[in-house]
């Protein structure tokens, strides 16, 4: 059963009372809450993604909720419980979903130790996938985005997740984060995709969600192996112009950009070591969103 | 002054188009060496070794030639040492 | 939810002590029992125990792919304990100092059967008085910093307890706590090196651990004393598993009890020994307790009985399946006196109002 299988009634009951358990990736998560705006964004954004049976085993109980205090009236805050533990500071109660956006990426990136997990967008097509590790202002997330509205299979805006068994790319499919400016290049470049609303005054400005695509979702228990490794930098003044790294500083810029490597320790090296073999690495400045995708459909023979 | 490799940890080279990425087992830390300090490794990995000698071999292979050579090689020791690769005696 | 569950007080517990009751979980119970590790800094351990019994192929995938994910934790933090007296040694190598290690890094080292699954925030060493201005130095050219503490703590630390305070390495960013005595100057069960060392035990050259009668009293007379009870069930089983360990070498009760008596001891050790027997955790000889019960005169102070209680309350998991009524006083209560056994009443005061004003607000 799908999230669109359940009226949307029903799904929000789902969520005040129990919490509603979500299939995402590899991982079921139970989402309980009482405040709306994470409620109607929730439903319409996790259309595609499926309802976890009773018997399935839930890896995060989320609850983001208003405080028992004065907090919950007084600029009123929403906390994030992961099984009753406070693991972060509260934000405004207006920011509940991109909270709870964050707060699972959290969740996966701490306790999900079969993963080698790169701070990274990853995208797939033909069976290839493209690793684009990036700090943030490198305009990652709209080229993903750009990506996935195009034909591309998203694996994720955030996390990449390597199996440590098979050393191959595994998916999440969850919402891109998109911000500020890219919000309405986004919309124009992307109509037809489903977005959340806009969540002004977070600690990254102005944020908002555009949905996977049910393609992306159906997808997702495929995994796929590295094929090329992008550090994409967005550049309005550039031209498409992109240079070949070398292997060892490929190879050190991804671990840079890894969340568990130390955890992982030789395992995670040799698991790398080995993705990466034979995979070019390159950097890649931009200014048209079409031209970069044009670039990237090249690289899988599209 | 003699050098020599510390026993108490293991390197794991990994060698590709001239560079040399290495994993050290029991401090997590990655190490890239430049192919200098990868060849003062590999001269230690035979024996233990005088400052002088190690200098004057690094010199011979690669015709260095400068100046500071000896404060240089001292700085790659030091180094080393620090991340617990090398010991002094 | 299962039987199990209904039936027993709390789900972790009854796993620790009889692993093979695992076998009648259900999903929900299963996402229960993680999460009752998971809050008790456990899981590692309980990955541990069942593995060792044989019990992990029960667990839903999803469950055991959690407490592995959490053993890889385990995993690293022993690397960088042992990497981190692998330093500590090679930087005081050039100085005649044999170092006695303490609490986590000499379970570990020593190899205690409370060691696999720890997690570890720093590594404690035990230096003579006289050697202290050496090490420091000797550990400072090695990349050791001292920890930026503002000025009341500073003072706190040098002045009143038996620390200089924790040094930071530079590269690795990891905690080393240096002591002279295990326990603070002000302190009624203040011991020095000097008292520790005849009886220690060299693990390797210049590196010692406790004897393992001063090991299970340092253990049981840090939890007894505490201020802090997060982790009080995970001490208890520290306690538990230490006197596991050594109940079966000859001669231990008797040195044990005799130590006990002469660095005066016993009230702390008739408080761990009675946890464990309340608990079941180990047998106990009870003629042993009633021995200690005596000599403390404990039918003359019902107060000692009464944090006996305090104590049982808060060394059990706090998970809200298991809790008690009453815990946050009980907890709050134990704090105050944990702190007045360091500070005289002049100075309590305006430190716990201090540190309450500075605690982080969430």
């Amino acid at each position: 059963m799908r999230v669109s299988d359940l009226s949307k009634p029903e799904f929000i009951k789902l969520v005040s009372d129990q919490g509603v358990s979500i299939k995402t990736g590899p991982f079921v998560v139970n989402i309980q809450s009482p405040i709306k705006t994470l409620q109607d964004n929730l439903f319409r954004l996790y259309q595609h993604n499926h309802v976890a049976h009773r018997q399935e085993y839930v890896d995060f109980n989320i609850r983001i909720a208003p405080p028992k205090s004065v907090r919950a009236f007084w600029r009123p805050q929403a906390y994030f419980y992961l099984d009753d533990r406070v693991p972060f500071k509260p934000l405004p109660y207006s920011q509940a979903f991109p909270m709870l956006e964050w707060g699972m990426n959290w969740c996966v990136s701490n306790h999900a130790h079969q993963y080698l997990i790169i701070h990274a967008a990853v995208i797939e097509r033909n069976g290839q996938a493209i690793l684009m590790p990036a700090p943030p202002g490198s305009g990652k997330s709209t080229l993903c985005a750009g990506l996935v509205s195009r034909g591309w299979h998203l694996l994720s805006d955030e996390l990449a997740l390597f199996s440590v068994e098979t050393g191959k790319l595994v998916s999440l499919a969850r919402p891109v984060n998109l911000k500020n400016e890219s919000i309405d290049v986004m919309q124009r470049y992307a109509p037809e995709a489903t977005f959340s609303a806009r969540f002004p005054d977070t600690s990254k400005g102005t944020v908002s969600l555009m949905a996977a695509p049910a393609e992306s979702v159906d997808s997702a228990q495929i995994a796929v192996p590295l094929r090329h490794v992008i550090f994409p930098q967005y550049d309005k003044q550039s031209t498409l112009h992109c240079n070949e790294i070398s292997p060892a500083e490929g190879f050190l810029r991804v671990v840079e950009n890894a969340f568990n490597y130390s955890i992982l320790g030789l395992q995670g090296f040799e698991l790398l070591i080995k993705a990466m073999d034979k995979v070019p690495v390159l950097s890649l400045e931009y200014s048209e969103l079409d031209t970069a995708i044009d670039f990237f459909n090249g690289l899988v023979d599209v | 002054m003699a050098w020599t490799l510390y026993a108490g940890t293991t390197l794991h080279t990994f060698l590709k188009d001239g560079d040399i990425i290495a994993y050290q087992e029991e401090s997590g830390d990655t190490h890239s060496f430049h192919p200098v300090t990868h060849e003062l490794l590999q001269l230690l990995a035979q024996g233990p070794a005088e400052h002088s000698d190690i200098v004057s071999r690094l010199n011979n292979k690669f015709e260095l030639g400068s100046e500071d050579i000896d404060e240089q090689v001292t700085e790659v020791l030091l180094n080393l040492e620090r991340c617990g690769i090398v010991e002094r005696r | 939810m299962s039987e199990l569950t209904l039936q027993n007080r709390c789900l972790l517990f009854e796993v620790i002590r009889f692993p093979n009751k695992v076998l009648g979980l259900d999903v929900r119970d299963w996402e229960m029992l993680i999460r009752q590790a998971r809050r008790e800094r456990l899981l590692a351990r309980l990955y541990y125990h069942l593995h060792s019994a044989g019990c992990l192929s029960s667990a839903p995938e999803s469950a055991r792919l959690h407490m592995q994910s959490a053993w890889k934790v385990a995993e690293k933090h022993e690397l960088s304990v042992r990497w981190e007296v692998d330093r500590v040694l090679y930087a005081l190598r050039d100085i005649d100092v044999d170092i006695i290690l303490l609490k986590g890094a000499a379970y570990l080292m020593a190899g205690r059967s409370c060691a696999p699954g720890r997690l570890y925030t720093d590594v404690d060493i035990l230096i003579g008085k006289d050697r202290l201005p050496q090490t420091e130095k000797a550990l400072m050219v090695h990349g050791w910093i001292q920890e930026k503490l503002d000025e009341y703590d500073q003072q706190y630390y040098r002045k009143w307890t038996h620390e200089i305070p924790p040094l930071r390495h530079r590269r690795r960013n990891t905690l080393l706590d240096v002591h002279h005595s295990i326990t603070p100057n002000i302190f009624r069960y203040q011991i020095n090196y000097d008292d520790l060392m005849p009886n220690s035990i060299e693990i390797a050259p210049g590196l010692h651990v406790l004897s393992d009668e001063d090991m299970l009293l340092h253990v049981i007379v840090h939890l007894v004393n505490e201020e802090d009870f997060s982790s009080g069930y995970r001490d208890l089983l520290d306690i538990a598993f230490l006197i596991n360990d050594f109940t079966d070498i000859e001669g231990f009760w008797d040195k044990l009890l005799q130590r006990a008596q002469d660095i005066g001891f016993e009230l702390p050790l008739y408080y761990g020994l009675t946890l464990v027997q309340h608990y079941e955790l180990q047998e106990i000889d009870s003629t042993l307790i009633q021995c200690l019960e005596k000599r403390l005169g404990l039918v003359k102070w019902p107060f000692r009985k009464w944090v006996g209680q305090m104590l049982v309350k808060v060394t059990f998991p706090k998970d809200r399946q298991c809790r008690e009524n009453g815990l946050l006083l009980t907890q709050w209560l134990l704090y105050v006196r944990g702190h007045y056994l360091r500070m005289p009443l002049y100075l309590l005061l305006p430190h716990l109002l201090r540190k309450s004003f500075t605690r982080k607000e969430y």
